[in-house]
């Protein structure tokens, strides 16, 4: 186990380039339209779960109210691209924007709230934009939701069909890792995780905590804005019902199951959650029985999640120790 | 040790995975042996296996359903309702002797899942055409990729008007929600009723919505006051403070636009003692609300676009049979369902020996006939109007009051 560790890390650039070639090549065997928009569908979630978990691995804000962030995104990509003909570029920035703004906007006033008070503040706000998505007829088309969202063209080759879209999925999970990573690795993304470890001692040691919780907010709100525009182009029709506390709780499901607080825990976690989706397909009902049944022995067995970064304080207090024991502490906290 | 789990359950998940992928283009299972379906006496062509011909291959048809989540008992009535259309397809000597098999996906009653089911069908060539989704929302997410990819997408239930308009691949049965809605301002409420101050409570859903914004010109022409209209969300249970709002503003007629949640509101607005005269609509028409409300519902008129009257043999049988095997008595929807099956398989019929994606749709919007919910024809959308009964609730059964043809008397 050991030695696959040291191989891996040594090689890491390498790896990295390898899973990304892989990523580009094999959709191209001949693949059914409908499997290539699974793949998508991973790739979508990748993202989503990814920016989640900027807010709940990396500062340990337990946000439940992600979908909403991502509701923003996909209306304001919808109401500006068929109400006002703008182009889908500079409107996938802004929907990425909007979902900024709001993260901030509810960031503000939790800036003193912890754990479960901070949850089920995510979790009314997040209710409270779907719920103005569907009453607000005249801009959001209300119940009746939007359709006929265009296709988003660039230099005038269209995005048509899921293999494409697969690359642009590709493209902005790739960008949004490249960017976390540096990001994660900076001044930023240590102040964010001193405040997971411990928020007292972080603001006695000079983190300002409040900036960076707020900002820890509006770049991970930013991302599910992001990914929210593109889905809108991808399906073409919105409507409110997509955006409930499910789908919520279906993104941060990928984040436990993939292991939070590290960057390659959402993909692992948006590969399980979406692969089991189809794989018990067959079985029915059960595979909610089967899906909670995983989750409870994932709680058992791994509580950092599949990948999740085992010297975290998530990770709990058995595992840390013994981790400790074994190799006298990580110097990098993170993947 | 645990690690080497964690990376254990990660390979073998991921190996699973792939292994989906490698079999899923495998042609499926005939529908009766499929793990997701009916518990009750299986779906597809189980039954009716000795009326075609064994050499001739099976036409299969695509089915989407809310076979689980919140709509399961809507995926029910599809599930049972088209079963028993299939069944009697195929007792009758199947589609020119094919055995008709319909194949049900559980679309959980979510778009995302809609979209990606119509896509799997829409990949198999097997597949001519595909019958769902039950809600508009979903129907409508399905939309798009059945349009690229030209494949039928009848919704025998969705009533959003833009849905069938949205594309030429798409139909509809269920009748416009927007007609329903005038239908009901200028005869139910307006020349049955004679109502002047109105209040509407509306279920706010794609269908709800497009009932008021037809009810309210349609009651504003015919000389009604509209004096209290407000929405509630599918998910609410308690309507007391609207319906003390709605009492202040004195109306002398309640509308009540709803699909899911009728028995409550009229059980809460009879509850506080308010005796004024009710109107619901077709989808709230059903046995249920009679068993929940009891003494409550008296009086309470509706429109519906089918009624299984003893008078009608076959639709009568039809809601015997569907009640026996779903365990609920037959909605408007059940024969919606129903009727989808019928007219998909006759369009197929049609096709003769060419059977291919494009002549059924050409062979569908011909459609011209009566089936067990009333006349079909589809207009160039492919939707049709609906002719509605006025009925009234009188000693716990729904009695007619007018007529299909109340609109021209």
């Amino acid at each position: 186990m050991s030695k696959i560790k040291a191989f891996v890390g040594k090689h890491r650039s390498l790896m990295l380039t390898a899973a990304l070639v892989f990523a580009i090549v094999f959709p191209l065997f001949g693949f059914k339209k409908s499997m290539v928009r699974i793949f998508c569908r991973i790739l979508m979630y990748f993202t989503l779960a990814g920016s989640l978990n900027i807010t709940n691995g990396y500062s340990g804000q337990t946000s439940l109210g992600h979908a909403g962030f991502y509701c923003i995104g996909a209306y304001v990509m919808a109401i500006l691209t068929t109400r006002f003909q703008i182009s889908f570029w500079p409107v996938l920035l802004l929907s990425g924007i909007g979902a900024a703004v709001a993260g901030l906007i509810i960031s503000v006033p939790t800036l003193r709230l912890k754990g479960i008070y901070l949850s089920i503040i995510t979790l009314g706000a997040s209710e409270v934009i779907r719920i103005i998505a569907l009453n607000w007829e005249g801009v959001t088309g209300g119940s009746f939701g939007i359709k006929d969202i265009p296709r988003p063209t660039f230099f005038g080759f269209t995005f048509d069909s899921p293999l494409k879209f697969y690359y642009l999925f590709l493209g902005v999970a790739v960008i949004f890792l490249l960017i976390s990573y540096r990001l994660i690795h900076s001044r930023v993304g240590r102040s964010w995780m001193s405040i997971r470890e411990n928020e007292l001692a972080a603001k006695s040691l000079g983190v300002r905590t409040a900036p960076a919780k707020m900002m820890n907010f509006a770049y991970g709100a930013f991302w599910a804005g992001i990914i929210g525009g593109i889905y809108a182009v991808y399906v073409q029709y919105i409507d409110s019902a997509v955006f409930s506390l499910d789908e919520g709780f279906n993104i941060m499901s990928m984040i436990i199951i993939g292991g939070q607080g590290t960057l390659i825990g959402p993909i692992v976690g948006s590969i399980v959650v979406n692969g089991l989706t189809e794989l018990l397909r067959p079985i029915g009902v059960w595979r909610f029985v089967m899906y909670a049944a995983l989750i409870i022995v994932m709680m058992w067995f791994r509580p950092q999640g599949l990948m999740g970064e085992s010297n975290s304080i998530l990770a709990g207090a058995k595992i840390k120790m013994r981790k400790a024991g074994k190799t006298g502490g990580k110097k990098e906290a993170i993947s | 040790m645990k690690k080497l789990f964690a990376m254990l359950t990660v390979i073998a998940l991921m190996l699973g995975l792939l292994a989906g992928c490698a079999s899923d283009p495998k042609p499926t299972k005939p529908a009766g042996t499929q793990g997701t379906q009916a518990p009750t006496g299986g779906s597809g062509g189980t039954a009716g296996s000795e009326g075609p011909s064994e050499d001739k291959a099976p036409i299969r048809v695509g089915v989407l359903a809310p076979l689980t989540g919140t709509m399961a008992e809507f995926g029910k009535t599809y599930e049972v309702a088209m079963s028993m259309a299939a069944e009697k397809v195929n007792a009758e000597g199947g589609i020119n002797g094919h055995e008709l098999v319909l194949e049900f996906e559980d679309s959980k009653g979510d778009q995302n899942q809609s979209a990606e089911l119509a896509s799997k069908f829409a990949d198999d060539d097997g597949i001519v055409a595909i019958l769902g989704d039950f809600s508009s929302g979903c129907a409508m997410a399905a939309a798009p990729i059945c349009d690229e990819e030209e494949i039928v997408l009848f919704s025998p239930t969705a009533s959003n008007a833009a849905f069938a308009a949205s594309s030429k691949w798409a139909f509809q049965i269920a009748g416009l929600a927007s007609y329903e809605g005038s239908y009901a301002a200028t005869y139910e409420v307006g020349k049955y009723a004679g109502a002047h101050d109105v209040a509407v409570f509306y279920m706010n859903t794609d269908f709800g919505a497009s009932i008021v914004e037809n009810f309210r010109p349609a009651a504003e022409e015919a000389g009604m006051n509209i004096v209290f209209c407000e929405g509630y969300s599918d998910t609410e249970t308690d309507f007391s403070a609207l319906i003390t709002k709605a009492q202040a503003a004195n109306p002398d007629h309640v509308l009540i636009v709803d699909q899911t949640s009728i028995s409550n509101v009229i059980n809460q607005i009879r509850g506080i003692g308010w005796d004024v005269p009710i109107t619901m609509l077709g989808p709230s028409t059903s046995q249920q609300v009679i068993d929940l409300c009891g003494e409550n519902c008296e009086d309470i008129l509706t429109t519906v676009s089918v009624y299984y009257s003893e008078e009608d043999p076959e639709a009568y049988a039809f809601a015997q049979e569907f009640a026996d095997r779903a365990g609920f008595g037959a909605t408007v929807m059940a024969g919606f369902a129903y009727d989808g099956v019928i007219i998909l398989s006759e369009a197929i019929a049609a096709c003769g020996d060419n059977i291919t994606r494009a002549a059924i749709r050409d062979n569908l919007a011909k459609t011209d006939g009566t089936y067990l919910t009333g006349p079909i024809k589809f207009s160039e959308d492919g939707d049709i109007i609906r002719s509605y009964l006025i009925c009234q609730i009188v000693d716990g059964k729904y009695v007619i009051r007018c007529g299909y043809d109340y609109a021209n008397e």
